[in-house]
This record gives structure tokens, C-alpha cells and sequence, in this order.
């Protein structure tokens, strides 16, 4: 007997059948939908890190001491070691598709950054980049201490540098407690302060002005960093609040 | 053994609604399955066949996953070079790698360092040198110079990229030639 009979007699005897076509469909749509996925994020990614480039302080470039510091505090590590792994995400579904195999490791690289850089680009341009990392600093406490990182180059008091959570409010006087931990009394009255920024303990602030003394700062520039998203709700930009109506102001910017 | 006219995509749309019609496609395939498994394994007569019916049998259970824009003996081949490649890490047994005069006149015809007239002379040493060079490079010297598969076809057996397999061939011809030596 010919082996190829001795086989068929022996899918008989087993009852052995072909695998339903719908098992192979399903597992072609996972590992596509696998890599939509990765495009979808690493889209996010992408609008996120232009986002994150775009909104440096790159206005106070030229003033602070250590320009290499800045710029490598600049690079938004996480999105870009999250855009990796994206990547890899992305790899391996496309690998695992029916013709993936045709394509080497470059082109599905090089094809992957070019969607995502489109689409992430398009995502920015609609403000997506802006907005998602607004909610991932509001949700995530985590993420917002992580992200701290990039605002230590205004630690540079000398530099009339100085950024620190202020918790109390004396007349014209905060009272900050800066990345280091150490408390300065800030001088505001050379600036205008929104409103609100009295009446929230913990709010980060960012200023430009010039060291006093240890531990006194005289502010010529105030910036709050709260996400831009809310800021732009009214009244907040239109109207600055009076001090009585401080805390519905502050509920509205919400 | 039953000869088919019928197309090899006609032969699976058979076999799928009926396990007879499977045996005209075993048929076509049985001998260069064999001899592919052979020159890639160097196995026993025993051990090839046990791979050639575990081959069929994979390809009868996964017939609904052919893809018709590949050809049949590419998929084939596929399975069992894979089937081949499972084999051999669980048996870790290679008795001797044969080949027949014609197949290695075909190879010695593109390596330029053997000349195909006194190829029964050295059948020996390009035999032991097959055996000697890694695995990945014996694979496409077999696909290419002995079972005459061009390029794409390779590539949908070995699913690499067709740029990966010109630079696994001549790679393989490199270290082919530098061991013959």
C-alpha cells in the first residue's frame, strides 16, 4: 500500500476533519485589529510628544544657565518608550498576518512612523495631543509626578528661575514650596496673578523674576501650570474673577 | 496511484467537501515532500515518511487556512519544512544527508567552485560539506539549486522577506564555497 492511502486511512479511522474556516478568519481579524490598535496609539503617542515639544518653555531658552540639561529635560521619554513598544505591538501583528512575512523589520518601521506621524500630526492640529495629556495629568497622579521631570530647569533661582506648589497666600506674598522642598516667600506684586491661583493650595507655579534673598523671590512673570484645556473655559479668560466670587470661579474653570 | 487534471486550488475545494478527493493531491505531493524532507533533515527512509504523513495530516486539518493567492506546493512545502524543522529538535537524530547525482549537479552548476563533470568524485565531500554549514543556509541551497524554487517561492515557504532570501542565498553560496575548500 502507498503511504498516501496508509495516510487517508488513517484521517478515516481518527475521524479527523478540517479546522472550520471561521477559526482561521477570526485569528486574521485579531492580529489586524491587533495592529490597528498599535497605529491607534502610536497615533495618540505622536500627538502627545508634539504636543509635549511644542509646549517647552522654549521662551526662556536663552536665559537659563544650563541649555543641554534643558534640552535633554525637554524629550518626552515616556511617550517615546511607550511609541516603542507600539512599535513592537505593531510588529508582531503584522508579522502574524498572512503576507507579514513579506515585509522586513524597515518597512514595517518606516511604514508604522509614517502613518502614525500623519496621523498623530492630524491628531495635534485638532488639539487631541493637548487634550489627552490634560486628562492623563488631572487622572493620574503617577503619570503627573513622572511627568515632573521637565519642569526642573526652573529650578535655577539664580537664574531668576523658580518653580515650587504654593500653599499659602499672604497679601501680595505666596508662600512656595519649591521642587527641592524649600519654602520661598514670592513677592507678587510687580505681577498680575490670576485669581483663582489664591485660592487653590497645591497649584504648581512657574516664575520668571529674581532671587531677593535665601529665601525670597521677587516675581516679574507668573504662570500656573494647569492644563490649557480648562483654562480656556470662561469666564476664566474673559472675565477674571473678583475676589468674592473666587470660588464659584474657581468651580467654573472645572 | 491516482493521477488529476484538476487544478491543485480545484483539488482543495474537493478535499473539503469530500476526504477522497484529498488523495489526488497526496498523490502529486508525495514524492517531492519526501525527498524535500530528506534533504533537509537527514533523516531515515522511516523517519521521513512518519514527517511526510504528519505533513498531509496538518495540511488536511488546516486546508480552510490555504490561502489561494499562494500557490499549493508553496503552502505545502511550507508545512512541511516546519513539520521537518519540529521533528528534528524533538528527535536531535540526523542520520545522513543523500543526495542524487542530478541533485547535485544542479547545485555544483551554480556554486563555482565545483565543476559538474567529476561530481561522483567529490559526492562525498559536498554531501559532508551540506552537512557541515548551518541549517538556515542548507535550507535555501536545497530550496533554490535542488528543488529549482525561484525566489517568490522560496519566500512563501520559509515566510522571509524575497530580499532576506537573495542575501540568505548568497550567503549560503559564500559559506558553501568556503568550506568546500
Amino acid at each position: 500500500m502507498d503511504l498516501s492511502k496508509k495516510i487517508l486511512e488513517k484521517i478515516t479511522h481518527d475521524k479527523i476533519t478540517p479546522k472550520p474556516r471561521y477559526t482561521f478568519l477570526v485569528k486574521n481579524y485579531l492580529v489586524w485589529a491587533g495592529a490597528g490598535l498599535a497605529i491607534f496609539l502610536g497615533m495618540q503617542a505622536v500627538a502627545i510628544i508634539i504636543y509635549l515639544v511644542k509646549s517647552q518653555d522654549w521662551d526662556i531658552y536663552q536665559s537659563v544657565s544650563n541649555r543641554g540639561e534643558f534640552l535633554i529635560l525637554s524629550i518626552p521619554y515616556f511617550w517615546i518608550i511607550s511609541l516603542a513598544l507600539f512599535i513592537f505591538l505593531a510588529y508582531y501583528n503584522v508579522k502574524h498576518t498572512r503576507s507579514g512575512y513579506k515585509y522586513r523589520f524597515s518597512t514595517i518601521l518606516i511604514g508604522y512612523f509614517i502613518l502614525t506621524a500623519i496621523l498623530g500630526g492630524t491628531s495635534y492640529a485638532f488639539g487631541l495631543g493637548e487634550s489627552l495629556e490634560g486628562v492623563f495629568t488631572e487622572k493620574l497622579p503617577v503619570y503627573e509626578r513622572m511627568m515632573q521631570y521637565r519642569h526642573k530647569i526652573w529650578q535655577d533661582p539664580e537664574q531668576g528661575l523658580l518653580i515650587g506648589k504654593m500653599f499659602d497666600v499672604s497679601g501680595e506674598t505666596l508662600i512656595i514650596r519649591d521642587l527641592e522642598r524649600k519654602e520661598w516667600l514670592v513677592d507678587i506684586s510687580s505681577t498680575t496673578v490670576p485669581d483663582f491661583v489664591k485660592t487653590k493650595p497645591g497649584i504648581l507655579l512657574k516664575m520668571i523674576g529674581e532671587k531677593i534673598s535665601e529665601n525670597e523671590f521677587k516675581a516679574s512673570k507668573l504662570h500656573p501650570i494647569i492644563p490649557k484645556h480648562l483654562m480656556k473655559k470662561p469666564p476664566f479668560d474673559k472675565s477674571p474673577c473678583k475676589m468674592k466670587e473666587i470660588g464659584a470661579c474657581a468651580r467654573n474653570i472645572r | 496511484m491516482i493521477k488529476s487534471e484538476k487544478t491543485d486550488q480545484e483539488l482543495v475545494k474537493l478535499a473539503l467537501q469530500d476526504k477522497e478527493q484529498f488523495l489526488p493531491l497526496m498523490n502529486k505531493y508525495e514524492k517531492p515532500l519526501f525527498y524535500y524532507i530528506k534533504r533537509i533533515s537527514g533523516f531515515n527512509k522511516e523517519d521521513a515518511e512518519d514527517v511526510l504523513q504528519d505533513t498531509f495530516i496538518k495540511i488536511y486539518k488546516n486546508l480552510n487556512a490555504y490561502d489561494e493567492n499562494l500557490k499549493f506546493s508553496s503552502w505545502a512545502y511550507r508545512i512541511a519544512h516546519n513539520q521537518t524543522i519540529s521533528e528534528f529538535r524533538k528527535r536531535k537524530t540526523r542520520q545522513h544527508y543523500f543526495y542524487e547525482e542530478k541533485d547535485l549537479i544542479n547545485l555544483a552548476d551554480n556554486l563555482d567552485s565545483i565543476s559538474s563533470e567529476n561530481i561522483l568524485h567529490i559526492k562525498v565531500d559536498i554531501e559532508n560539506t551540506l552537512a557541515k554549514i548551518p541549517d538556515k543556509y542548507r535550507e535555501v541551497l536545497v530550496l533554490k539549486f535542488i528543488e529549482q524554487k525561484d525566489y517568490k517561492e522560496i519566500s512563501d515557504i520559509l515566510k522571509k522577506p524575497i530580499g532576506t532570501v537573495g542575501t540568505l542565498i548568497n550567503r549560503a553560496k559564500k559559506k558553501f564555497q568556503a568550506e568546500f575548500k
